[in-house]
């Protein structure tokens, strides 16, 4: 299978994924500041009830992260085995 | 010597802080500013250290209010906490992370001492840092292990700061020295990048492995739709009872203490204006005070194991999404939880929540939650002007007034906080980016620090307020214009009713003509007109000026106005005769509507100095108190309206 292309609001968890880009220079510095970088691979690791926010594995932290802002991060999913 | 302590969120900071310092610390705020500052002081080989807490950032860039503090002092030499030395700390388990705020102090080129704290942690976790190749990248600084949970490498740290390496004035990143004063959002970015890069191969070579957070079970239960809000639910239960029930014992000491106290200064001293003051202005000021301490104290135990064990953040998980279109955050469900049993706990525990605009709101509204003072009020007016009896042949009447009066309560602060979020404008361009740390025991030394730190804000900071108010509030209703409690007391004991009436009845009967001429008394006839269209008469009006102190305070008014002071909790005779109170026309004062009007006004009312006093503390202004009070009196006073209008 083809890895896809996507936004980080759309993956569920467990997913193993990695950043590609991140669309806003404003939100990228705050991400970038916090270990969150494109060509990161790491794992969606929760998701809230209501689906908003997004949690994700940042090389040993667990940063949530507000579905709109999620929208903004594009994202390449793993090959599933 | 002053000595900055920064670090990145969650990397023990503030376990280091009450390490070094232990109790000599103190909570003020920096200048201008709504951010907190805890500083402390310690000495070590003579020398004095004075240390300050610098709040939680991930970097330099100033974004929130809290980075902006941090971005200010450090980039000024004049400021007044301009430190001499920094010591950073960061979590061994998150070197990679942590050193991006690092970086960016190494190059500030003061001397620095790096903390690599939870040092046993990331051991057991298999993460091996080779320190002495960390410190070739960094020669300037001294890098100490620690573990300051269970306080161990203290010695380390003081031996750092004693002998401090100075700096050679080389940078992390080339990009450093040309620190133009407006950069792009794009310059920025790619600033940031080349910082992250360059830490990124430095780690390789110091680190052999990177820690992996997988999602623990404890976590998929914290955050799963159904365990997750049922268990945060249990969570409030328990708090809330506690709070709520067992504060009481505590507190009804001290109000006996200080009864007993007054009592006993007030019969020992000699008569005087002197001894009246002190025995019933500033004693009661005093206990009407310390009265609050056991709920405070209550609360920040359990919020202080909550944030300690990281479930608070959780918490704000699950519940971000469900209070972000009132303009509240996940944080603000605990402090207008602890409302419903006081506000002034509920006001202060606000401070987790890091968005200002956020927490102004929670702040703002948390007193329209019924607390546990408004109970006398509710209980005595329902049972005066709602009829026992069930509908439906079980649903008790007089509880679902209750339990209305507690809903209006809360939809009246939805709606208030939603009406505020269009208002005010956001101070800080911060999105929420939140950290979910790891889930762990909670340090007791820590929990037990905060504690104290909160009792001693409200004891002297909102204190003086409280104490200032309520020897006002005691003046006014002791002291009238003239002659006037004179001449009325006069005619009082010359009357034939006061001839035959008992012991008690006659100091009743003295006491309610002196509260009826004092200026108090005057100015609730005063505002008579006012009040009329609500369904009050003056005598209301005396007691809702001097509920003012306390909403509990009406029901005492209402006894000394009426002349039934009765012993005990039992307010049989003030019933009785509140139900004989008549109109100058002839028809019954308390009626269904003008009993639910009282009771209405007594969900939105501010009437609490002491709310008054803590908000204008934690807001560090007066500003938002004020417009709290205008805009809680002018719903109180419409909402009142309204239903004595329809009621009637």
């Amino acid at each position: 299978m083809d890895s896809m292309q996507t936004n980080l609001a759309d993956c569920a968890v467990g997913e193993e994924i990695e950043i590609l880009s991140i669309s806003d220079d404003f939100i990228a510095t705050k991400l970038i500041e916090m270990g969150l970088t494109e060509n990161l691979k790491t794992k969606v690791v929760l998701i809230a009830p209501l689906g908003d926010p997004i949690a994700i594995d940042i090389k040993g932290f667990i940063l949530s992260i507000r579905k709109s802002i999620a929208k903004k991060i594009l994202v390449k999913k793993a090959d599933q085995k | 010597m002053k000595i900055a302590l920064l670090g990145n969120p969650n990397t023990g900071k503030s376990s280091i802080f009450n390490l070094l310092t232990g109790l000599r610390q103190q909570i003020g705020n920096f200048p201008g500013v709504t951010v907190e500052k805890k500083s402390g002081y310690f000495t070590h080989n003579e020398q004095r250290f004075d240390i300050v807490d610098f709040p939680g950032t991930y970097s330099l860039t100033p974004r929130s209010l809290d980075e902006e503090v941090v971005a200010n002092i450090l980039g000024k030499e004049d400021s007044k906490d301009f430190p001499d030395l920094i010591i950073a700390v960061v979590d061994s388990s998150r070197l990679e992370n942590n050193l991006f705020l690092f970086t960016q102090l190494y190059e500030l080129q003061l001397p620095t001492v790096l903390v690599l704290n939870m040092w046993d942690l990331s051991q057991k976790n298999g993460i091996i840092i080779d320190i002495e190749a960390l410190q070739k990248q960094f020669p300037d600084t001294t890098i100490v292990t620690t573990n300051a949970r269970v306080g161990i490498g203290k010695e380390r740290i003081l031996a750092a700061i004693s002998k401090p390496k100075t700096r050679n004035g080389n940078f992390f990143i080339e990009e450093a020295q040309t620190t133009g004063n407006e950069l792009t959002e794009k310059e920025r970015r790619n600033k940031a990048r080349t910082r992250k890069d360059k830490i990124e191969s430095l780690v390789n070579l110091v680190q052999s492995k990177h820690e992996k957070k997988e999602s623990s079970r404890l976590d998929k239960f914290f955050v799963h739709p159904v365990t997750g809000y049922l268990f945060f639910l249990t969570i409030l239960m328990v708090m809330f009872q506690f709070i709520f029930s067992f504060a009481s014992y505590p507190m009804d000491f001290i109000d006996g203490a200080f009864g007993t106290l007054s009592h006993w200064y007030s019969s020992n001293m000699p008569e005087g204006v002197l001894t009246d003051l002190i025995s019933e202005g500033i004693i009661p000021g005093i206990g009407g005070v310390v009265i609050f301490v056991p709920q405070i104290a209550l609360l920040f135990f359990f919020i202080g194991i909550l944030e300690e064990t990281g479930y608070l953040s959780r918490v704000v998980f699950i519940m971000d999404r469900i209070m972000r279109p009132l303009g509240l955050n996940g944080k603000s469900v605990v402090p207008l939880m602890s409302s419903l049993a006081c506000a002034i706990p509920g006001v202060m525990s606000a401070r987790t929540i890091g968005n200002w605009k956020e927490r102004l709101i929670t702040i703002l509204v948390a007193p329209l939650m019924s607390c546990s003072a408004r109970i006398p009020v509710y209980t005595l007016l329902i049972a005066l002007v709602i009829p026992e009896g069930y509908i439906f042949g079980f649903l008790n009447i007089q509880g679902i007034v209750l339990f209305g009066l507690y809903l209006m309560g809360i939809i009246g602060a939805f709606v208030v906080a939603f009406i505020l979020k269009l208002i005010i404008k956001n101070k800080s361009k911060g999105f929420m980016l939140l950290e979910l740390p790891s889930l762990k025991p909670p340090r007791w030394g820590d929990v037990f620090i905060g504690v104290l730190e909160k009792i001693k804000i409200f004891l002297f900071d909102a204190g003086k307020i409280i104490i200032a108010i309520s020897i006002i509030l005691w003046f006014l209703a002791s002291y009238g214009p003239g002659e006037k409690i004179k001449n009325s007391r006069f005619s009082v004991i010359s009357s034939q009713a006061y001839q035959e009436a008992s012991e008690e009845t006659k100091a009743d009967m003295t006491s309610s003509s002196n509260l009826e001429n004092s200026y108090i008394g005057h100015l609730g006839k005063f505002i008579e007109p006012a009040i009329k269209p609500l369904g009050y008469d003056w005598k209301i009006g005396i007691s809702l000026l001097t509920s003012f102190a306390a909403r509990e305070v009406f029901v005492g008014s209402l006894s000394t106005i009426y002349a039934v002071q009765d012993e005990g909790d039992d307010p049989k005779r003030l019933l009785e005769s509140m139900k004989n109170e008549k109109r100058p026309d002839g028809t019954p004062t308390y009626t269904f509507a003008s009993g639910m009007s009282l009771m209405v006004f007594y969900v939105f009312a501010m009437q609490c100095m002491s709310t008054v006093a803590v908000v204008k503390r934690e807001t560090r202004s007066w500003k938002w108190p004020l417009i709290q009070l205008l805009f809680m009196g002018v719903m109180a006073y419409a909402f009142s309206w309204i239903t004595f209008l329809f009621l009637r």
